[in-house]
């Protein structure tokens, strides 16, 4: 079996130039294409700042919070209405200007089907409130959005530790 | 992922499968284009040994490099062209290749 050098970071790649398919063990190619994939997954799954987590769960709780309110007058409803507009335009703007933008990269294959599971799920615990509050009381509002941010946290504080590369 | 290599002909390529090009290849891959910056950070190659590389794969035609302008400073950014998606993932498709047959 050929044995090469690893070539460091500042060596042009010639001890491996001249490989053919022939000379390439399982080993080697399982190493390769273990390389590459992860590779692919830190181009695709770009680190976010740990800050991301913790505004995204206190503005969802908070949403959440104000759905739990009861017996508002009407002056209150108002006020409630249009808080519930501005937490919910600063979430997609939080969301577009995080997630969906990665300075240094264009257009990033982002693989759709996980992205739209995890937002069934999310959206379950709103749904869930919604149906249940009248039967139940207003306090699964906040149930749920205790629930929804401890998630967010819990599955965003693990994506940040494998996805991480280093950074932040 | 898994996919884009079934569609692909298996074919070895050394030009690829050198370490440094089969990652800048790889993260290539996955979006429509990737700065120099970024690439060397993350292969954390100097900023003449990154050239070098994608001076090869360039050549191949496997790689395009376009100048830009982002926050007032030039950039370069690196794409795969169709020739360099259709290698990588016909290179992925010959490893996958190699790992099955050992396996048989």
């Amino acid at each position: 079996m050929e044995t090469s050098k690893q070539p460091g970071p500042e060596e042009p790649d010639k001890t491996t130039s001249n490989k053919s398919h022939a000379s390439i063990s399982a080993d080697e190619a399982r190493a390769a294409l273990q390389q590459a994939d992860a590779e692919e997954h830190a181009t695709l799954n770009r680190p976010m700042p740990g800050w991301y987590l913790a505004a995204l769960a206190i503005i969802l709780f908070a949403i959440f919070a104000l759905n739990a309110i009861d017996g508002a007058t009407a002056w209150m409803r108002v006020v409630q209405v249009v808080a519930l507009i501005l937490l919910a335009v600063a979430i997609g703007a939080l969301v577009g200007a995080v997630s969906f933008t990665h300075p240094g990269y264009r257009n990033v294959h982002i693989k759709w089907l996980p992205a739209v599971l995890w937002g069934v799920v999310a959206a379950a615990f709103p749904v869930c409130a919604m149906i249940l509050a009248p039967l139940i009381g207003s306090w699964i509002w906040l149930l749920n959005g205790a629930l929804l941010a401890l998630l967010i946290v819990v599955v965003g504080t693990v994506y940040r530790r494998r996805f991480s590369h280093g950074k932040r | 992922m898994a996919s884009a290599d079934q569609a692909a002909e298996a074919r070895f390529d050394p030009l690829i499968h050198a370490p440094h090009r089969l990652r800048i290849c790889a993260m290539l891959s996955q979006a429509d284009g990737i700065e120099f910056a970024e690439i060397a950070e993350r292969t954390e190659l100097s900023k003449s040994a990154l050239s070098k590389h994608l001076s090869q794969l360039a050549d191949a035609g496997y790689i395009a490099e376009e100048t830009f302008v982002r926050a007032k400073r030039s950039r370069l950014m690196i794409s795969l062209t169709p020739t360099g998606r259709e290698a990588y993932a016909g290179h992925r498709q010959a490893l996958a290749q190699i790992i099955a047959e050992a396996g048989a």
